[in-house]
């Protein structure tokens, strides 16, 4: 432990050097500004500025990269929030909460808690990064693919009982998006599924234009010429563009909660943060006392996730690096930067380069400081854009989205997918379906299948497995409570309706009253 | 459109899009190699998303017959208009797009999206697809460096 | 001078003349055709190269890859830029590049696996790795390794064997996805000796690693690159190399054949194909290029310690050691009875 310390200070002493500063500060920056823009994300960010740390020292370069990474996180959602826009996948269950709070007016309370929420996680996981980071390790490789599966179906299933209304209509779809997720060439026998000839979908269906479909061209569907303001027409006082004491200790113990799961996941591989902001969604609307509050705007539903999303972001690094596992795309990226400069990542890394390894754990947290330092005098800056005329906003908001989305890829195919994607999303909420998990699903979908087919593998076939690997039992069995719940609660809610509408017939009976018929 | 203010009909229609979409992902999954349950073919996962698709799409239609619905949902006039003009508008991005470069592209999808708004007069409309043209030069594809030509001919 | 000379003079000059008129400018035609492909290959490279690797970041194939794409833009003075496009053992990023232009902006690190072991084993592949591809030049090759997670109770290729048949339907053994060299000297391993053992696909060699180091299988064979930073820190136990001879990176580890497994070799090679019909002055200009990387202090620093050897080649004669690979992987593709889901 002490040791880590001394490690620490000396991390500090680089992290803080005058050049390796200026390039976290620039990574950082430009991370925030294309989180900010949507379909930018920080995969586009990072393969553009890449070859720029050909001829950099390793240190600088790879401060520079991570900075882009969770900087973007910050700037992602800065758009869910604000314009409904996310992205990151992550940040789409920000948008369940944030918009809402925007149409209220509270959009910069949103925001403000969002930036203390996500230095706080932020903090919280370099911590734990510092001092626990063998023992992470250690518990990461406990986890084969029996335990992977049955933490996402337990995330699937908390994903899509999460949203308001019907429980089943969220579990199915979160099967439509893992059915959208199978689109594409399975890894294992080379075979085209659901491409339908179209040979831009042999590559799956891009990540960036499902988003957008589903939650920017969508909402524009549903909301064009019914909406004026984004936000209420008043003046936006200085008042709004902070939160409030009593809104901070709303968000305190869900920023907690978010930190914790968000942490705890974070040292598991093969999950990303975006399954980890679904879990941390749904417990806290599990644990809530008034739970109808999720989805109008409840302020536990955007610190809690937040924090999850950004402790799980720092966490992440540590497999990453330790392993050379990476967790997502972006990790991979980084990854490679790492091996262009020669420095082949695993268990050695933290021994051969302390410099880099300590100095980039002290740059986390620096970075992370700038970023607060960098958003929270600008919120009332993006309030500010709030106030133009929704008539104007939304064309605008179109075209970032179809550039964003061809620029991913350079394909206008893929223009085509948000189009396609926005018209089911507007059907599918004109049907009062949650469209958040199909996101959830998307993303899953790929990893469920490939673990499921590993666990049978080595299983040989044995179904049993999942209950009967300890780790796996535990989740599987949180999956049963969770239905089992639902199931409870359905119950209850419907013999306590039948007796409401009785209770009503009989007044309305006695006081001669005709009843509304359905 | 009058059909959707009820909430039944509503659970109705979703449920039985459910189902068609379940059976049609199982029938589609099932052309693909099966395999067995200790070595998956390609075509295992799809069936079974499918069939629980279906299921699910059974439950919500038949939760929609037996749950009592309480008051009219309010039900907003179809937005002819603006839909029109958005899904258009998105439909010249690509065609211009690839006929005829970024900038035509860039115009049409902000002047026809900004149509679709009866507040925006042509006028208006011109101006902001203006804006966002000049925005997209110096934004995206002079700092940006877009892999994408302002103007191209066929 | 007399009178004839003059005439020939005249003569002369007006044959000078004729000359004068058409030779020049056919000389001009002919040199501007000679020229243009000079042109056009000294013009290449004026963008950044898109070098398709068919795996995910981390794996064998980077650690060639990334390397050869660093060096390689040192001396083309363009950037190459690396694009992992993993899947189904190398094949979805190879009939990327396949169907990619052949201007010699896109190119493919290929593997054994994507340019001989594909073919065979694969029912429907998306691309020809004869007729879609320029073949450029080999760059590196490697034994594959078989390592173990210390847990296993086995110490040498011997005791695995005995290990497998005492208990069959125990022994998992990763690979970096179906195709890959590793999959196959796997299924060659199971086929010479009768052990029982299960092929586990993963997509690359990181997640197949990360699982063998938790023990969710037992083993894997993958090149030995990949593995030794592993076996080195003491994480995992090398038990043999497929090489004829050991590997100097590893002298401690038996080659299979000394392990009582006659004839049991396996390579796994790297090189780089453009898409069929690249214009032969890019072709030459690359391959020139790719032999000096090959052959530079920088590069053989970088991959002979990791138990790589690196060598160049002509184009013919790689082309002709394709179709070699291509017929020997075949069989044994056919003879070990590897195959897809």
């Amino acid at each position: 432990m002490h040791q880590s310390l001394v490690d620490l200070w000396y991390g500090f002493g680089v992290a803080l050097q005058p050049h390796n500063l200026m390039w976290s500060f620039f990574g950082v920056l430009v991370g925030n500004l294309i989180g900010v823009l949507p379909g930018m994300g920080a995969l586009s960010a990072i393969s553009m500025l890449l070859p720029l740390t050909y001829t950099m020292h390793p240190v600088p370069a790879f401060l520079m990269l991570a900075g882009i990474f969770y900087g973007s996180m910050y700037g992602g959602a800065i758009g869910a929030i604000l314009l409904n826009m996310p992205s990151h996948p992550p940040h789409a269950v920000t948008c369940l909460d944030g918009y809402p709070m925007t149409r209220q007016g509270k959009g910069g309370t949103a925001l403000g808690i969002t930036m203390i929420a996500s230095f706080f996680a932020a903090s919280f996981g370099i911590t734990v990064m510092v001092f626990a980071s063998p023992l992470l390790v250690a518990a990461a490789l406990k986890f084969g693919p029996t335990e992977i599966f049955s933490i996402m179906l337990l995330g699937l299933l908390a994903g899509g009982t999460m949203a308001r209304g019907s429980p089943i209509k969220g579990v199915a779809m979160t099967v439509i998006g893992l059915l959208i997720g199978v689109v594409g060439t399975d890894v294992n026998s080379g075979t085209i599924r659901f491409a339908f000839g179209f040979p831009e979908l042999t590559d799956r269906v891009d990540l960036v234009a499902l988003a957008l479909g589903l939650f920017g061209v969508a909402d524009f569907l549903r909301s064009v010429n019914r909406m004026h303001f984004v936000g209420t027409e008043t003046k936006v006082r200085l008042r709004d563009m902070r939160p409030s004491k009593a809104e901070l200790k709303q968000a305190f113990f869900p920023m907690l909660r978010g930190t914790l799961i968000g942490t705890l996941f974070g040292a598991m591989p093969g999950t990303g943060p975006t399954i980890t902001t679904f879990i941390a969604y749904a417990f806290e609307r599990r644990i809530s006392k008034t739970p109808e509050r999720f989805g109008q705007g409840a302020l536990e539903g955007v610190a809690s996730p937040e924090a999850a999303s950004h402790s799980k972001t720092q966490v992440d690094f540590i497999p990453t690096m330790s392993l050379g596992i990476p967790g997502d795309a972006v990790m991979a990226l980084l990854l490679g930067a790492l091996m262009i400069q020669g420095i082949n990542p695993g268990p050695q890394l933290i021994s051969e380069h302390a410099d880099l390894f300590w100095g980039l754990i002290a740059s986390f947290w620096v970075g992370n400081v700038l970023l607060l330092l960098l958003n929270v005098p600008l919120i009332g800056l993006w309030v500010k854009v709030l106030q133009v005329p929704y008539r104007l906003m939304f064309p605008c908001a179109l075209f970032f989205i179809a550039v964003g989305v061809y620029s991913t890829n350079n394909s206008l195919f893929e223009v085509n997918e948000v189009l396609v994607f926005g018209i089911a999303g507007a059907i599918i909420m004109a049907l009062d379906f949650p469209i958040a998990p199909i996101l959830l699903g998307y993303v899953l979908g790929p990893l469920v299948e490939e673990n499921f087919r590993r666990a049978l593998l080595l299983s040989r076939g044995n179904l049993g497995v999942f209950f009967e690997r300890p780790i796996s039992l535990g989740f599987m069995t949180l999956c049963i409570l969770l239905v089992a719940a639902q199931i409870f609660f359905a119950i209850r809610a419907a013999r306590r309706k039948r007796r409401d509408t009785r209770d009503t017939g009989y007044r309305a009976a006695s006081e001669a009253v005709p009843l509304h018929n359905e | 459109m009058r059909a959707l203010s009820s909430k039944r009909t509503r659970d109705y229609l979703g449920g039985i899009l459910m189902i068609a979409l379940g059976m049609a992902a199982a029938l589609r999954g099932s052309a693909y190699h099966m395999g067995t349950l200790s070595r998956m073919g390609p075509g295992f996962f799809p069936v079974a998303l499918g069939v629980i698709l279906a299921l699910a799409g059974l439950a919500i239609a038949i939760g929609a017959r037996f749950t009592r619905y309480e008051g009219e949902a309010q039900v907003l006039p179809p937005e002819w208009r603006g839909w029109f003009c958005i899904c258009a508008s998105i439909v010249a991005f690509v065609v211009l797009g690839k006929y005829g470069g970024l900038l035509p592209a860039t115009f049409a999808i902000v002047f026809i999206a900004a149509l679709g708004d009866r507040d925006n007069t042509l006028m208006s409309a011109a101006m902001l697809a203006l804006a966002c043209a000049t925005v997209c030069v110096v934004v995206f594809w002079w700092a940006l460096q877009i892999q994408f030509p302002l103007f191209q001919w066929g | 001078m007399s009178v004839v000379d003059d005439k020939e003079n005249l003569m002369a000059k007006q044959r000078l003349s004729v000359l004068g008129r058409f030779v020049p400018t056919g000389l001009l035609l002919l040199a501007s055709a000679l020229w243009l492909p000079f042109a056009i290959a000294d013009a290449y490279p004026d963008k950044p190269i898109r070098l398709v690797v068919p795996f995910p970041p981390g794996g064998p194939t980077d650690i060639v890859a990334r390397p050869l794409a660093q060096f390689l833009g040192e001396r083309l003075k363009q950037q190459i830029i690396v694009d992992n496009r993993g899947g189904a053992g190398g094949s979805i990023g190879a009939e990327l590049v396949a169907k990619a232009p052949a201007d010699g902006y896109t190119l493919l690190m290929a593997t054994v696996g994507t340019h001989a072991i594909n073919a065979t084993l694969y029912k429907r592949l998306g691309y020809d790795p004869v007729k879609d591809f320029t073949p450029i030049s080999l760059v590196a090759a490697a034994p594959v390794a078989l390592v173990a997670n210390p847990s296993v109770p086995v110490k040498s290729v011997a005791d695995l064997i005995a290990l497998a048949k005492a208990t069959p339907g125990s022994i998992n053994f990763g690979s970096a996805g179906n195709g890959t060299p590793g999959h196959l000297t796997g299924e060659m391993f199971r086929a010479a000796t009768g052990a029982d053992i299960r092929h586990v696909p993963y997509k690359g060699s990181a997640p197949a690693l990360s699982d063998l180091l938790g023990g969710q299988t037992q083993i894997m064979f993958d090149p030995l690159q990949s593995v030794l930073s592993q076996v080195r820190a003491g994480r995992l136990k090398l038990l043999a190399v497929s090489s004829k001879t050991r590997s100097p990176a590893a002298p401690d580890a038996p080659t299979f054949a000394e392990a009582g497994l006659e004839d049991f070799e396996a390579t796994a090679w790297w090189g780089v194909f453009a898409p069929a019909n690249l214009p032969p002055a890019i072709a030459t200009r690359l391959n020139t290029e790719i032999n000096a990387v090959v052959r530079s202090e920088g590069f053989r620093a970088l991959l002979v310690p990791l138990g790589v050897t690196v060598s160049g080649d002509t184009r013919d004669e790689f082309a002709q050691f394709q179709q070699r690979e291509l017929v020997k992987w075949g069989k044994a593709v056919r003879d070990s009875g590897a195959s897809v889901d």
